[in-house]
């Protein structure tokens, strides 16, 4: 890292896993990739921290249900070493009363372990079925890059209808149009009755956002997410959550590239109103003929370009925007299992979901709106150890707790609230797995801002920017920014601010990096 | 509340409104920007002679005017205006559009640069809150200066004339373009040169009335005619110039697109700059750049002197346009128009308009020919 101005053919943005994929592409197309990361680690959404130097965390996100199958297969990643230590986990969803409900995916298991409860069975493969079919719709359009209108506004909300005229059969499209502008609790209530399932599907469908099951909407984003995952089903790789960019960051230094930590950029430099390179905080600059960038949309055109170099309306549209993150992370160290009451040691080892009913996720969603830490939080709960004893010393465990609909700015402020919403965190699991904190030797939480602080996640939104049916496809983020291109010559976006959106997919990644391939096969930049 | 309107409408009185009314032999007012202004203040035959033989005064207090300073007022004025004015020294003006993203015209007005860092905007439609979205991301402050002061409009042929009347020769040195705030009666005035020997005057507030009197009183000599607006709009129409609000709608405040206007409708030198890397509109005008443009604004007159009116333009039976503007000049006894017209229908003549003549109390319809005006310059 010496020397005033190093040059690169690209540069990368941010080491999220979005970033290393795009890098790595480059890297595959013989071009020499710096990425930059403003943290310790790599990883963005997906790293791993480790606490006490023996515990491995997954510190933000902690599984991994939709890293796309192509992306695995083009960087040969299970050649680098990546493989999953569990796959097909069962979600479990916890019952106050001890009725737990385990569901593997599996259609015909499913039926039966519900029919045989009196919870909805048949109703259940009906809904999951109607899921399914949606998703299956939606699922190739999300493994393209998006059809991108030419211009903003008007014109890129008549595409997007277009975009769903024109994919695939009558029936489905039928099916997903009556469901996308719909609430996710008006379709609970139409189809199911089991109070649990209500709570499960209203979860899957608001995690990551400050949506309510009663908004419009969240119907879509249900469908969204489910068209995302991968066969593999809900997963854990081997070596924790952070494998991953700890595999592509190998795989990028293989290829002569670099990826320096601790290196925050603070501004791209501009040559005219073209991208030349990066200026970091601590006042190195490094140039290169091309810039991507996995940090939020926002951040890298506002900030890091500034708008001056923005039409106006391009500007403004993109300092409204206001991050929705509404989740916060408590990881614990543990020095044994937890007996969680009525769960055999296998289900223990699947995705633990905590939210009793529909109401309940309403619930806290209106009380984190309000600022308020909800009485009861809903939560899912991970045990990575549970497949992989490399992550802990032996015999112990950790245990990972993603809790939902946490407000960003709270009442009293976080510094005086923090121990209060630990507590109810702790008490909530407690409910299920009534020794759980005699286990606990250590912890970290992380609250919304504490994402923001500590990992760059702006305004604790890992998505970066709305899962709803509008802020998706041609329209994300912004219709003229939707084909990874900017404004700024020379400047990609390649963040899960683009197509096809949050989670550890690296689609946006492989998508950013392919534009860029292509718009110099054709001679030229756009 | 008042005349159905949802909100509360407050009329507003300029500084000079007292002095403008003395010289009212009509009581003929109109609205303008929520100012009380003058429609006619004699006949338009008297007003309109004096404007195109002798000199006139006008009261132009009900122009918008922003003030546009900070040390990046250069850089985030260019982004928003379609032209190059990096190179606008300091002392000059330039007329400037500006659109938003679409390319569809947002604001059009008159740019002075009045100091290194410092500018004035003057618009006909209020645009404030675009100048403040425009403003984010450089160090630079824009405020509406619209209640500070008044203006002044001295045109006509015998201009230059009334200022050596009035003693201040030194401004028939002032070319057209130049902006410049020079010592009149030991008050500080911004004044404009317009081609055309127009004089824009811009005094503080409290200096707008003894310079009113003072140029009405040198300039009888000269044979000075106060004027209202209306004959302001004929010497408008007669050029051929578009007002933003009655020829087209701005862009924010147009419900239908229909009534918007892109710099290449507008008449004249297309004002658009494309080796400017970045402003407002670029890339959607650059798109529009190589198709021609659906619409044209032109100017229309018809040669007839009878009393009417018409709105309706027409090529054999069907419809191709609109009049949005009308006047009657009684100079030549042609009845003039601004009119937004199909590009294709203007090539060739065979114009027409559904006029209603009026004789007294009779009123008849007639299909009479119109012609398209080239474009008039420094009229």
């Amino acid at each position: 890292m010496t020397g005033d101005r190093q040059a690169y053919d690209a540069i990368v943005i941010g080491g999220g896993h979005n970033g290393l994929v795009a890098a790595a592409y480059l890297g595959r197309a013989g071009k020499r990739v710096l990425v930059l990361e403003a943290g310790g680690i790599v990883g963005g959404g997906a790293l791993a921290a480790e606490l006490q130097h023996k515990y491995t965390l997954p510190a933000v996100s902690h599984l991994m249900d939709g890293l796309s199958a192509s992306v695995v297969k083009d960087l040969k990643l299970a050649r680098h070493g990546f493989a999953y230590a569990a796959s097909g986990l069962p979600t479990v969803a916890l019952d106050p009363d001890g009725r737990h409900l385990v569901l593997t995916g599996n259609a015909k298991d499913d039926e039966a372990f519900l029919s045989a409860r009196g919870q909805d069975g048949a109703k259940w493969t009906a809904f999951a079925r109607k899921l399914e079919n949606s998703a299956a719709w939606l699922s190739p359009l999300l493994n393209r890059p998006p059809l991108v209108a030419a211009s903003s506004s008007a014109r890129g909300k008549l595409m997007a209808r277009a975009v769903l005229a024109e994919a695939s059969g009558e029936r489905a499209r039928e099916a997903f149009l009556s469901l996308a502008a719909k609430s996710v609790s008006d379709w609970v209530h139409e189809e199911l009755e089991a109070p649990l399932l209500g709570g499960l599907v209203a979860f899957d469908a608001t995690l990551g956002s400050t949506d309510a099951p009663y908004d419009a909407g969240t119907a879509f984003r249900l469908i969204y997410r489910h068209a995302l995952k991968a066969k593999s089903g809900v997963a854990i790789p081997r070596g924790g959550i952070g494998a991953l960019a700890e595999t592509l960051v190998a795989l990028i230094e293989g290829q002569r590239g670099e990826v320096w930590a601790e290196a925050r950029a603070s501004r791209i430099l501009m040559d005219g109103t073209t991208a030349c390179g990066v200026v970091l905080d601590n006042g190195i600059e490094v140039s290169a003929p091309l810039i991507l960038s996995g940090a939020a949309p926002r951040e890298t055109l506002l900030r890091l370009v500034g708008a001056r170099y923005l039409e106006a309306d391009l500007a403004d549209r993109l300092s409204l925007g206001k991050a929705g993150g509404a989740t916060a992370k408590i990881n614990l160290a543990l020095d044994g299992m937890p007996g969680f009451r009525g769960l055999t040691p296998e289900q223990v080892g699947g995705r633990i979901v905590i939210a009793p009913s529909l109401d309940e996720v309403e619930e806290s969603a209106l009380s984190a709106r309000a600022g308020a830490l909800p009485l009861d939080p809903v939560m899912e709960i991970v045990m990575p150890t549970c497949h992989d004893d490399s992550l802990a010393p032996s015999g112990h465990h950790i245990m990972s707790i993603l809790v939902h609909q946490v407000p960003y700015e709270i009442e009293g402020g976080w510094e005086a609230r923090r121990e209060e919403f630990v507590q109810r965190a702790i008490r909530a699991v407690c409910r299920y797995a009534p020794d759980a904190t005699d286990y606990i030797l250590a912890g970290e939480v992380l609250t919304p801002p504490d994402l923001e602080t500590k990992y760059g996640i702006r305004g604790g939104d890992w998505h970066q920017g709305g899962l709803n049916p509008f802020d998706l496809l041609g329209l994300r983020p912004e219709p003229e920014l939707a084909g990874y291109a900017t404004p700024v010559n020379g400047l990609y976006l390649c963040g899960a601010g683009c197509h096809p959106g949050g989670g550890v997919t690296g689609l946006p990644g492989k998508f950013a990096a392919e534009t860029v391939l292509e718009a110099e096969a054709r001679g030229g930049r756009t | 509340m008042s005349g159905g309107l949802p909100f509360r409408r407050h009329l507003r009185m300029t500084p000079l409104h007292a002095e403008v009314a003395v010289e009212s032999r009509t009581n003929d007012w109109v609205e303008r920007n929520g100012f009380t202004m003058a429609g006619h203040l004699d006949t338009p035959e008297t007003e309109v002679f004096a404007r195109y033989h002798r000199a006139t005064l006008a009261d132009i207090s009900s122009r918008r005017r922003y003030r546009i300073a900070g040390r990046e007022a250069m850089d985030c004025l260019n982004r928003l205006v379609t032209s190059d004015i990096s190179k606008l020294e300091e002392g000059h003006f330039s007329p400037v559009f500006f659109c938003e993203e679409n390319g569809l015209l947002v604001g059009e007005g008159s740019l002075a640069r009045i100091g290194d860092t410092e500018f004035r905007l003057f618009t006909e439609e209020e645009v404030l809150s675009w100048l403040r979205r425009n403003s984010t991301g450089f160090q630079v402050h824009a405020e509406d200066v619209s209640a500070e002061g008044a203006g002044l409009e001295l045109a006509g042929p015998l201009a230059e004339a009334a200022l050596d009347e009035a003693g201040f020769e030194p401004l028939r040195l002032l070319l057209a373009g130049h902006a410049q705030t020079r010592e009149l009666m030991g008050m500080p005035v911004l004044v404009l040169r317009h081609v055309g020997d127009v004089f824009e005057f811009w005094p503080e507030e409290d200096d707008a009335v003894p310079l009113w009197r003072h140029l009405m009183q040198a300039g009888r000599e000269a044979g000075l005619q106060a004027i209202g607006e209306k004959t302001r709009d004929l010497v408008r129409i007669d050029r051929g110039t578009p007002r933003m609000g009655t020829d087209y709608l701005g862009a924010l405040s147009a419900v239908s697109h229909d009534h918007v206007r892109t710099p290449f409708e507008m008449p004249g030198e297309i004002n658009v700059d494309f080796d400017k890397p970045v402003f407002n509109g670029r890339a959607a005008l650059r798109r529009m750049a190589v198709k021609s443009a659906s619409h044209r604004i032109v100017a229309l007159a018809v040669d007839d002197a009878r009393d009417l009116t018409f709105a309706v333009v027409c090529k054999g039976e069907r419809q191709v346009g609109v009049c949005t503007s009308l006047t009657f000049m009684p100079e030549t006894g042609q009845h003039l128009a601004l009119a937004t017209v199909e590009a294709a229908a203007c090539s060739a003549g065979g114009l027409t308009v559904e006029a209603e003549i009026r004789r007294e109390l009779a009123v008849w319809r007639e299909k009479l020919p119109v012609r398209i005006r080239p474009r008039p310059e420094n009229r």
